[in-house]
């Protein structure tokens, strides 16, 4: 009870300090409210018209080390199993059955789909509600996804909107956006891949039908 | 041993960084690389400075309703299942945290960054209330390792060299003597993953509040904070109150600005939108999210709008990296939690000016973070605004003096001349003396310029 009157208290108070803050703001000589601005949408880099949309998306996640394999429709899961063949892994866990924790820190590769691509940044968008576990997108060294190709939008903007579903009690709970393998310079800025999560970052790029 | 750091002797610590030739190398390589990559990712964007005041308007906007926008928030968060807890300082944010992990019976806790975890002494608090707090992210790690505090906004550990770390990991670690920094980030994954395994509770920070869904952000480059968020089944995120922003949309001005102005990335690896706690049918994820808002002293910023436009700041560091002063002193020289430009005006206004009234001098005014900051804080004004006021209570009866006669000696010529002909006749009633500690003073020329106008013509 005591922490309940304290929490209310602690919001009060720091309300109160907002207000008291706001109201001296309004009076200060020469205030005046900026213009509103919020949903207007500026400073989108524009998206060439001439360059689809995948290619665009190849080219942003090469240039962070990230791969990706484009094949026709209704390939991807063929791909998949010939690239796991071809990086000679065994064990893999799939984001649609989702692995217990110690089962994910011994399988060599995690499987899983992607919702969405983003061509501005070579990003790949991964939903609870869709993907069952992300894990398998983190934990183990090597993260290939599937990702149909008219999926891929052009910028954050439509990536946002997408995922906004118009009604935040739709959203899914986490929305991960990955783009590249893990990566950290904190040692003498040395770039380096993998320290918590995948070295390896694979996109399968499914044509459409 | 040594003395902790403290803003109040900015003076002895930059000295002591100024003579510490391996810190002098890792900050000239550090902060060089820092700028050029954000510059080059500035470059490549030609919307940047739509951007930038794109997002200072938005920020503008936000702050002159922050009440408004945090109630939207904390009402969103919690109609999903958030627990949202308010903490006037940082002593009451730690209390709360501790409250909820003792709640829990947890005793295991790892940490994503978080440079407002750092701000209350979130660790230190954690351990008295014998809860073992993992920092995660790899310089965290090691600065935590070496019982450290970090030394930059987001590159925690810059202040140290690959050997320095590799003696530290054999030391703490026992682990093989290596230099190699890819077996040195190794050895991070390996020791981590068993404390992700165990945690019971995982502390984040946030980037980004969104007032319309209740969503919180949180951006890096490693992973652990989406490890820090999914795996433990309990996750608390501290926040400012000056992290929220109002709409989902305006994420998209912010994801171009944060990445760039930070490590010169179009955006980081990894971006988690956590929007309220997971449904029963998700499979992964914690089963309790808590959402810590803190002031702080924020609050205290609002009332005028040259303190308000701190309030914008998202963190990147930019302004440490183009900074003169920061370049050679590094981080730990201002003996303050934030460092650098932004922790020169931040820190006294969040902890007082009494003790950290020699921060707002330590700047040469040169004006490279207002260029590099990408939300338009004018920091050189600020850092004005604030010497005024650290001189308007400190100034001593002397200086008061001297200021006044300053005046009366300028408003006159003849008063001008006679008060520039006594101090050629005697120099040594000059009030310079501790001006000329770190400078040779020129001295007045023999003759005024008057003098030889008036002779020549």
């Amino acid at each position: 009870m005591v922490e309940g009157f304290l929490m209310t208290e602690a919001r009060a108070e720091i309300l109160n300090r907002i207000r008291m803050g706001l109201t001296a703001a309004r009076a200060e000589e020469g205030f005046c409210y900026p213009a509103e601005v919020s949903g207007e949408q500026v400073g989108i880099p524009p998206i060439p018209q001439s360059t689809a949309l995948v290619d665009i998306f190849t080219e942003s996640l090469e240039s962070v080390g990230g791969f990706v394999h484009r094949c026709g429709p209704g390939e991807g899961d063929v791909a998949i199993q010939e690239l796991l063949k071809e990086l000679q892994v065994e064990r893999v866990a799939h984001s649609g059955v989702p692995p217990g924790l110690e089962e994910l820190l011994q399988v060599e590769a995690g499987v899983s789909s992607a919702q969405w691509g983003i061509a501005e940044t070579g990003t790949i968008v991964l939903t609870s509600d869709e993907e069952q576990s992300r894990l398998v997108s983190l934990v183990p060294p090597i993260h290939v996804a599937l990702l149909r190709e008219d999926n891929v939008l052009p910028n954050l903007d439509e990536a946002l909107v997408e995922v906004y579903r118009d009604n935040p009690a739709d959203m899914s709970r986490a929305i991960t956006w990955i783009t590249g393998p893990s990566r950290t310079a904190d040692i003498e800025l040395t770039l380096v891949v993998g320290v918590h999560g995948p070295r390896q970052l694979h996109v399968i790029l499914e044509a459409a039908q | 041993m040594k003395a902790p750091l403290s803003p109040e002797r900015f003076e002895s610590q930059a000295a002591e960084a100024l003579n510490d030739t391996q810190l002098q190398d890792a900050l000239q390589k550090a902060t060089g690389l820092f700028a050029e990559k954000r510059g080059a990712a500035v470059d490549a964007c030609e919307e940047w400075d739509s951007l930038r005041e794109h997002a200072r308007l938005i920020k503008e906007h936000t702050l002159l309703h922050l009440d408004e926008y945090l109630e939207n928030f904390a009402a969103q968060a919690e109609a999903s299942g958030v627990q949202v807890h308010w903490a006037r300082d940082g002593e009451e944010a730690c209390r709360v945290i501790e409250d909820i992990a003792r709640n829990a019976n947890a005793t295991r806790l790892v940490k994503s960054k978080s440079m407002t975890t750092e701000e209350i002494h979130l660790n230190k608090a954690l351990q008295v209330a014998e809860i073992d707090p993992v920092e995660t992210d790899l310089g965290e790690w090691i600065i935590q390792l070496a019982g450290e505090t970090p030394s930059h906004i987001i590159a925690p550990a810059i202040h140290k060299s690959k050997e320095q770390i590799a003696d530290l990991f054999v030391e703490k670690l026992a682990i093989e003597p290596t230099t190699e920094v890819e077996e040195l980030a190794a050895t991070a994954r390996k020791s981590l993953r068993r404390h992700f395994a165990e945690a019971d509770l995982g502390v984040s920070g946030v980037n980004f509040a969104v007032a319309e869904t209740g969503s919180i952000l949180i951006l890096e480059n490693e992973g652990n904070a989406r490890m820090t968020t999914t795996l433990p089944k309990i996750h608390i995120a501290l926040m400012g109150v000056e992290k929220v922003i109002p709409r989902f949309a305006d994420l998209a001005v912010f994801l171009r600005l944060l990445p760039r102005s930070g490590t010169g990335q179009k955006i980081t690896t990894y971006q988690s939108i956590l929007t309220g706690n997971p449904r029963p049918s998700d499979e992964e994820g914690p089963n309790q999210i808590h959402v810590v808002i803190l002031d702080n002293g924020r609050t205290g910023m609002l009332a005028k709008a040259v303190t308000r436009q701190a309030l914008n700041c998202i963190r990147c560091g930019a302004c440490l990296n183009v900074c003169p002063v920061y370049q050679q002193v590094g981080g730990h020289a201002y003996g303050s939690v934030y460092p650098g430009p932004i922790g020169a005006v931040i820190t006294p206004q969040l902890t007082g000016i009494e003790k950290t009234s020699r921060l707002p001098f330590a700047s040469s005014l040169c004006g490279a973070c207002r260029d590099a900051c990408p939300v338009g804080i004018d920091i050189p004004e600020l850092l004005l605004h604030l010497r005024a006021e650290i001189i308007s209570r400190q100034s001593r009866l002397s200086a008061r003096i001297a200021f006044r006669m300053w005046a009366w000696a300028m408003v006159k010529p003849w008063r001008y001349s006679l008060s520039t002909n006594l101090a050629r006749a005697f120099p040594f009633l000059l009030p310079v003396g501790r001006w000329k500690v770190n400078r040779s003073f020129p001295g007045l020329a023999p003759n005024s310029f008057r003098k030889w106008w008036k002779d020549s013509s």
